[in-house]
Formats: C-alpha cells, sequence, structure tokens
C-alpha cells in the first residue's frame, strides 16, 4: 500500500479542537450499489475511505441499505495494519432493507464487536448476480 | 468560466422498503453568490424511480422542483435557472440544489448531476 493511500484514511476522532464536532454522524461511505455475477465476487472499500480509529475508542456506526439482491450484505472488518489481516467485526448482519446501527470498540477484544486500528466495510453474496446499495454513516461515542 | 460541480455517476437501486434516497446535505450544490446556473441531468437507467432536483435558500430550507424526470425519454435534461426568477418558480436558482430519488418496488437509477454557475 502506497503512502499516500495510508495518511488519506478517514480519521475518526482527532484532537481535542475537534471534540464537538465528533458527537455529529458523519458520512463514512456514500451511497453506492456493488454487485457480483458470482458467489465468490467480494467488492471491498477504497482504502482512502478506511476509517482510522486511532484517535478514539468506540464509533457508532449506522447503515442505510435501500437494496438487496442475491443474499448480498456488508460485513465490517477492523485490522490493526492496512496490510491486515482483517477480521470480521460483525456477523454479516448488514443484510437487511433498512437502518441498522451497530458499536465498534476498540477497547476490548470481549466486546460485541471489536475493533482494531483500521475499519473497512465488504460486499459479498450468497447468490449469484447478487447486488447491495447502501451508505454508512459513523459518529465517535 | 464559471464554477463546475458534478456527482460523478451515481447508481442506486430501492426496495419497498426504501423508497427514498437523498443527496446527502454536506454534497448539497452551493450556488449562493450566482446569478445563473445550466444543470445538466444525464440519465443512463431510469426504471420505476423518479429523480428530482429541487432547490432552496439556505434560510428556509423549503425545497422548490427544478426538474422532475420519471423515465428515460430524454436522457439529457438541460435546466437554465436564473436567480431574478421569483421565489418557487421552477427557473429560479436558489442557493442550494439537491436530487432525490424515489421509487416503489425494486427501482433502479442511474443518474449524474452536473451543475455550471455563472
Amino acid at each position: 500500500m502506497a503512502t499516500a493511500q495510508f495518511t488519506s484514511m478517514v480519521a475518526a476522532g482527532g484532537t481535542a479542537a475537534s471534540t464537538a464536532a465528533q458527537s455529529k454522524p458523519k458520512e463514512w461511505q456514500r451511497w453506492t450499489t456493488v454487485g457480483g455475477s458470482v458467489t465468490a465476487t467480494k467488492i471491498y472499500q477504497d482504502s482512502s475511505l478506511w476509517l482510522d480509529l486511532s484517535n478514539t475508542v468506540a464509533v457508532r456506526i449506522t447503515a442505510h441499505i435501500s437494496y438487496v439482491g442475491g443474499s448480498a450484505e456488508i460485513t465490517l472488518q477492523t485490522s490493526n495494519s492496512p496490510d491486515g489481516p482483517w477480521t470480521d467485526v460483525t456477523s454479516g448482519d448488514l443484510d437487511a432493507v433498512g437502518k441498522t446501527v451497530l458499536a465498534v470498540s476498540s477497547e476490548s477484544d470481549n466486546e460485541p464487536y471489536p475493533g482494531r486500528r483500521y475499519l473497512r466495510w465488504m460486499a459479498s453474496g450468497g447468490a449469484a448476480n447478487w447486488e447491495i446499495c447502501f451508505r454508512l454513516m459513523y459518529e465517535v461515542m | 468560466m464559471g464554477k463546475r460541480s458534478t456527482t460523478g455517476w451515481i447508481t442506486l437501486r430501492g426496495s419497498s422498503g426504501y423508497p427514498t434516497i437523498e443527496q446527502a446535505e454536506s454534497d448539497w450544490f452551493d450556488c449562493a453568490g450566482a446569478n445563473y446556473a445550466q444543470v445538466e441531468v444525464l440519465l443512463a437507467q431510469l426504471s420505476g424511480a423518479t429523480l428530482t432536483v429541487l432547490g432552496a435558500e439556505k434560510n428556509n430550507q423549503y425545497f422548490v422542483n427544478n426538474l422532475t424526470a420519471t423515465d428515460l425519454s430524454s436522457t439529457v435534461h438541460t435546466l437554465y435557472l436564473n436567480r431574478k426568477v421569483p421565489p418557487g418558480d421552477s427557473d429560479r436558482l436558489n442557493d442550494v440544489l439537491k436530487w432525490v430519488v424515489t421509487g416503489n418496488s425494486n427501482w433502479e437509477a442511474c443518474f449524474q448531476v452536473v451543475v455550471n454557475l455563472k
């Protein structure tokens, strides 16, 4: 991974000066539609948009999903290094039309959704010709 | 030469459980200070969906329709908006512009909105 990509990641949290803005949800992933023609296809978020959780303990992720076809789902993944290994932080719960809220914490591996330094999404499908349309918001807790 | 902004191509799908998607407020087109705008709406797909471009003044957020597209009978729509047109008119250039897509079951839209301010 290039250094430029590494430094352009979205920093969640930040300095004390930005604390006031932390409670307002921010758009993490604009509305997008992704899909695949076979179940083996997996699509990962662009690395320039991965969340860097180094300045915060926990974030609240809100997923808005408008369409799901072919048993598609969004999985959040976390890693201590941009090179991986990446671990799923949800159990593939982001697969239903509507709004879903998840908490991701880096404080303890015992949290329901433990998070490490970096956070990204992965889209996959359980059937041929899968497709999902969604956007993601994040909020520092 | 004025300022040019574009959404880039956007592909959206929706279902009966999620009938409306609106452009995020942080991405709304800022037209404050401009007197004229040329707005191009390019459509590649519009199936079971309605795409609307709306404008509002920053101080009241009451949006007025500038354009409504329901099918692909025209794939390129060009609007010429003017600040001097009275508020409430569809040709009025307001402070902000945004897009909204609505649909029924299994709707789909692929579009791009380009705003040229003059």
